[in-house]
């Protein structure tokens, strides 16, 4: 697995294939858009979708933790799909996460698909916190449209989710899509985590920067 | 019963026609008296020659004749009594249902029956619609996916208590889609409440009507049934606007500027015609052609495809029945319908690509009394003038094309099994039975209901995967139904078959609708970009909610929309016919009128390299400025050979490091290499084995992208995507996914699931014509390879190269370079 080594903030970021970004300086993980528990919602809402990708992402995410030494997680939004996605898969996979991180190093930037779940946090030790949260060098967000302040002198650099970044490549008439983080405007942008998570294709702009994840690299495209 | 109470019965008809002025056809006659017999039948017949009335009169006749209890009719407060629910009349076209209307209220009132006569389509309000689930009439006039959704009411057993009759609508349409299985499925539940049902299906001529009529009563019927040939001596008049300076070199995509004048002129010649061409684009570019061809024609001409806004395919219709128009440029948007009584000449541009498909639209034309159907095909490159002799033949011939029905699909049965739950209970032995009865699921195994049934109850046969997942229940006396109100009411929303692709809506800043264009044309456009649509040149200004606001603008387009669709290939009727043809030519022989016209491209196709028998494979290798250049002409229509393209290069590619570029027409392939791929004669025998198949095409292309393309409508009919309905609250909004996504967390978590195969399946048969191209290798095999070297591109070979070049230049460059290498090979064909 070969990440991507983004200096920024004064400080590293490894950008990692999984879509997660680890922050070496003080061991800790950024990861958005998990939606654990999205498929189980499916199924509740009448749509046959087999179970297996909140399991998948949530060892995924335990493997990076542990890889990669982490001691503290944060998440950028969107943790659990919606308050109908809790289940026993759900409420076991929450609690061997928790397990793994110190108490107090698990926290939770609230996203629009976490609302109907704030009263189950307590229960895992997670830590809610609301939008704009500085950290340090950072300042962490969900969704970047709506809740990054207008006007800022603040030269700290943003972290966010939501967006479930993607880009298309145009090959001798064949066409690719991948996942990707994207930096413009001093705010990077999160891949989005979760195994069953669409993505939404960005318009290729100029000044902005994109780190696509290519099997179990994350390329620099600009 | 003697013959002269069968004459007796028949009288009341016979009386109404007299009044009328008319005179019953024979073949009118013979299907009423089938029809009393009892019969289920198949009518065909060319268009506007009585067959509406020959499917209805006999319904009507038998109303009189056996009339139903009085007690049973249905009482109204205010209005006279009608008879119950007794014949359904199903149309394809809900546009359609208000004439038909008409036609069957005239003949029903002329024989003096007390019945009412209703529609039921999408278009229906919801007020009537609830009104109808109480009191239906005599007569429903209805679509496919109406019946459906009737017969997932509880209630339909007791409106359907009565039914005697059904009549099905250009059948034809229908056989060979989806839909057409959706209706099986109907007709089936149907034929269980109602056995002694009658069905009359109404086609145009196919190739294989036996089989039309058993796929409409159902393999295994012991109804009594008959065929109806009605009156197939319409005359027809088929002729070519051959250009005047025929180019030896021809190719496809230049419109030919040079042809608008005559038609404009042909136009001008005849009371009103219908310009028919394959494509959306094709309609707008022409519209514009013509306008500048012959300015008096504005006013007069009028455009009507798919993609205008329904108000304005209204007016369109509307003033064609007003006989207010010259002509009108379509596509098949026209090609079901009312015929209408104005039109007297039917143009084609560009080849029709089958032989049944030109008869239909030379029907279109001439429908007064003693008036011939005149069709003037226009050939958009001069090799299809062969395809116009190739079809006559086969029209003398009567070789047409068949239309095949479609096999086992099973997502749509995963639809039908929650909307039977939805009506009542059934059992698992039930529904088999029922199924096995109709012919898209008559060779269903066992196994494979049994997985659908898993999918519906539970989702996939493996249940620990879908834990909470419920739609169809099991009771405990082991039957299958559906309670949950929720689920009745988002199935019942997402009957049917239709994905529509996604359209954005075209609309002026003023805020009139002009139509809609795809989303992927709008994604790549930009604001000040120009492009034809409805007949106007537009100026994108910018999308907002979902709308691609526009003005009107002066100048030349500067992009030009893509509609998906429109781009048939060659049937395989048509393609024997062009190889018996360029047989003939091999021998020296030019017959007809477009033969003649062709016969300067061919001999130089033979003097430079050969005409190939039918029972020839020719294949050249050319050595060209972009490379070396492989081509084969089986003649076998563009899907097989884009099929065969990729076959042959995985193949010639595996013991050589190579890579091939190719390109395909309904004509043949090229493949295309910067080396020489040095291919022996014994070695090109062995490229078209079928051993290994299936894994060489696989390998060939991206299979799973196109699966996941082809999935998008098995995820929309089997219920994995919703479709979202009006006032929808906004928690609907956490069940959307793309069927992209699904189709991944499918072959992850579930690789079995028998909908991925059938996406798989589908692509084979809808991308490649998987069948037709196992058949096209059974062919090649009993052929003998002809190889040749010319040295230069030679006339059939010319337009595969402008193919290649299309790909990588800019329409003015290609036009540029298409010209000067006219020019090139113009003068070594006149110096040898």
């Amino acid at each position: 697995m070969k990440g991507y080594r983004l200096h920024i903030a004064e400080t590293t970021l490894l950008l990692h294939p999984s879509g997660a970004a680890f922050w070496k300086e003080e061991s800790t993980l950024f990861v958005a858009d998990l939606h654990l528990g999205k498929s189980t919602t499916f199924r509740r809402g009448g749509i046959p979708i087999p179970a297996g990708s909140t399991t998948c992402t949530m060892d995924r995410l335990i493997d990076c933790i542990e890889t990669l030494n982490a001691s503290r997680l944060v998440v950028l939004g969107d943790l659990v799909h919606a308050r109908c996605s809790w289940d026993k898969e759900l409420q076991e996979g929450l609690a061997r996460l928790s397990e793994r991180l110190p108490k107090g190093n698990f926290l939770l930037v609230e996203g629009n698909h976490d609302l109907g779940s704030r009263s189950r946090w307590e229960d895992f030790s997670i830590e809610r916190q609301v939008a704009p949260h500085p950290l340090g060098p950072w300042i962490l967000l969900h969704d970047e449209l709506t809740e990054r302040p207008q006007a800022s002198n603040d030269h700290r650099v943003y972290l966010a989710g939501h967006v479930h970044p993607a880009i298309k490549l145009r090959r001798f008439g064949e066409t690719i899509r991948l996942r990707c983080f994207s930096l413009y405007n001093n705010c990077l942008t999160l891949a989005a985590f979760g195994s069953f998570t669409g993505a939404k294709t960005l318009d290729l702009s100029l000044g902005q920067q994109y780190f696509a994840i290519v099997d179990d690299e994350v390329i620099s495209l600009t | 019963m003697t013959v002269s109470t069968r004459n007796h019965r028949l009288r009341p008809a016979g009386a109404w026609f007299e009044k009328c002025g008319w005179k019953p056809f024979a073949f009118q006659k013979q299907a009423w008296k089938a029809h009393l017999e009892g019969k289920s039948l198949l009518i065909h017949s060319a268009t506007g020659t009585g067959k509406t009335l020959a499917a209805w009169m006999g319904p009507l006749l038998d109303g009189l004749a056996n009339p139903i209890d009085a007690e049973s009719w249905t009482k109204v407060r205010g209005k006279p009594a009608s008879p119950p629910l007794m014949a359904l009349w199903v149309t394809p076209l809900r546009a359609l249902a208000g004439d038909t209307l008409f036609s069957l209220e005239q003949a029903t009132a002329g024989l003096e029956l007390p019945w009412t006569i209703e529609s039921r389509t999408g278009d229906t309000s919801a007020y009537i619609k609830q009104r109808q689930r109480q009191r239906l009439p005599t007569v429903l006039v209805t679509t496919p996916e109406s019946l459906t959704l009737m017969l997932s009411y509880p209630e339909s057993t007791e409106h359907f208590r009565f039914l005697r009759a059904i009549v099905i609508d250009e059948w034809h349409e229908l056989l060979g889609s989806k839909r057409g299985v959706l209706l099986e499925l109907a007709l089936g539940r149907l034929r269980t409440m109602r056995p002694d049902l009658r069905l009359t299906g109404i086609s145009a001529t196919l190739g294989n009507l036996e089989q039309a009529l058993e796929v409409l009563v159902g393999p295994g019927s012991d109804r009594p049934t008959e065929i109806i040939h009605g009156r197939t001596d319409k005359k027809m008049v088929l002729s070519a606007a051959i250009p005047k300076n025929m180019e030896r070199f021809p190719w496809a995509g230049h419109l030919g500027t040079r042809m608008s004048a005559p038609v404009a002129q042909a136009i001008n010649s005849a009371a009103t015609s219908l310009v028919f061409a394959n494509t959306r684009n094709q309609t707008e570019l022409w519209y514009q052609q013509l306008l500048q061809s012959d300015p008096n024609l504005a006013g007069l001409l009028a455009l009507h495809h798919g993609s205008l806004d329904a108000e304005v395919r209204r007016w369109v219709e509307d003033a064609l029945r007003a006989e207010k128009l010259k002509a009108v440029v379509c596509t098949s948007s026209l090609d079901l319908g009312v015929d209408f009584s104005a039109v007297d000449q039917v143009i084609q541009i560009g080849s029709p690509k089958g032989i049944a498909r030109l008869l239909q639209r030379a029907g279109r034309s001439g429908h007064q009394p003693g008036a011939v159907s005149r069709l003037l095909f226009v050939p958009t490159n001069a090799l299809e003038l062969i395809e116009l002799a190739a079809a006559r033949k086969m029209i003398q011939r009567g070789q047409l094309e068949a239309r095949e029905p479609v096999d086992s699909p099973l997502d749509l049965l995963a639809q039908h099994l929650v909307t039977r739950g939805l009506a009542s209970p059934y059992q698992r032995d039930e529904i088999w039975l029922e199924l096995r009865r109709t012919f898209a699921f008559s060779k269903l195994s066992p196994e494979e209901l049994d997985w659908v049934i898993a999918f519906a109850k539970h989702g996939g046969d493996s249940l620990s995967h879908y834990e909470d997942f419920k739609r169809l229940e099991e009771n405990e006396d082991g039957t299958l139904q559906v309670t949950n109100p929720q689920t009745a009411r988002r199935h019942r929303m997402s009957i049917g078959t239709i994905v529509s692709e996604v359209a954005i809506q075209v609309r002026y800043m003023t805020g009139k609708n002009i139509g809609t264009v795809e989303e992927g044309f709008i994604s790549k456009i930009k604001p000040g970009d120009r492009f034809l649509l409805a007949g106007r040149l537009l100026e994108f200004v910018h999308l907002r909610d979902s709308i691609a606001w526009v003005k009107k603008s002066k100048g030349t387009p500067t992009t030009v929309p893509r509609w998906v669709g429109g781009r048939m290939p060659l049937s395989s009727q048509l393609s024997q016919g062009i190889r018996e043809q360029i047989e003939a030519t091999s021998n020296g022989v030019f017959d007809g009128v477009e033969m003649k016209a062709v016969r300067p491209i061919l001999e130089l196709q033979r003097r430079w390299s050969h005409l190939p028998k039918a029972n020839e494979l020719l294949i050249e290798q050319i050595r060209t400025r972009e490379g070396y250049q492989l081509f084969f002409f089986p003649f076998e229509g563009r899907l097989v050979h884009e099929g065969l393209a990729t076959i042959i290069a995985h193949r010639l590619s595996r013991h050589r490091k190579i890579t091939f570029s190719m390109a395909a027409n309904d004509y043949g392939f090229v493949l295309q290499s910067a080396i020489d791929p040095n291919v022996s004669f014994g070695e090109i025998q062995s490229l078209f084995s079928k051993e290994g198949l299936m894994d060489d095409i696989t390998a060939g292309l991206n299979a799973t992208e196109m699966a996941k393309r082809q999935f998008r409508e098995t995820a929309r009919i089997a219920g994995l995507i919703q479709v979202g309905y009006p006032g929808e609250k906004r928690s609907g909004r956490h069940l959307q996914a793309s069927s992209d996504l699904i189709f991944d967390v499918f072959q992850e978590y579930d690789p079995s699931n028998l909908l991925l195969q059938q996406a798989r399946k589908e692509v084979l048969r809808n991308q490649f014509e998987w069948e037709r191209l196992q058949r096209t290798l059974d062919r090649i095999h009993q052929c003998e390879l002809v190889c040749r070297n010319p040295l230069r591109p030679t006339p059939l070979a010319f337009a595969l190269l402008v193919d290649r070049l299309r790909e990588r230049l800019s329409t003015e460059t290609l036009a540029d370079r298409v010209r000067r290498m006219q020019a090139d090979l113009e003068r070594a064909a006149d110096a040898k």
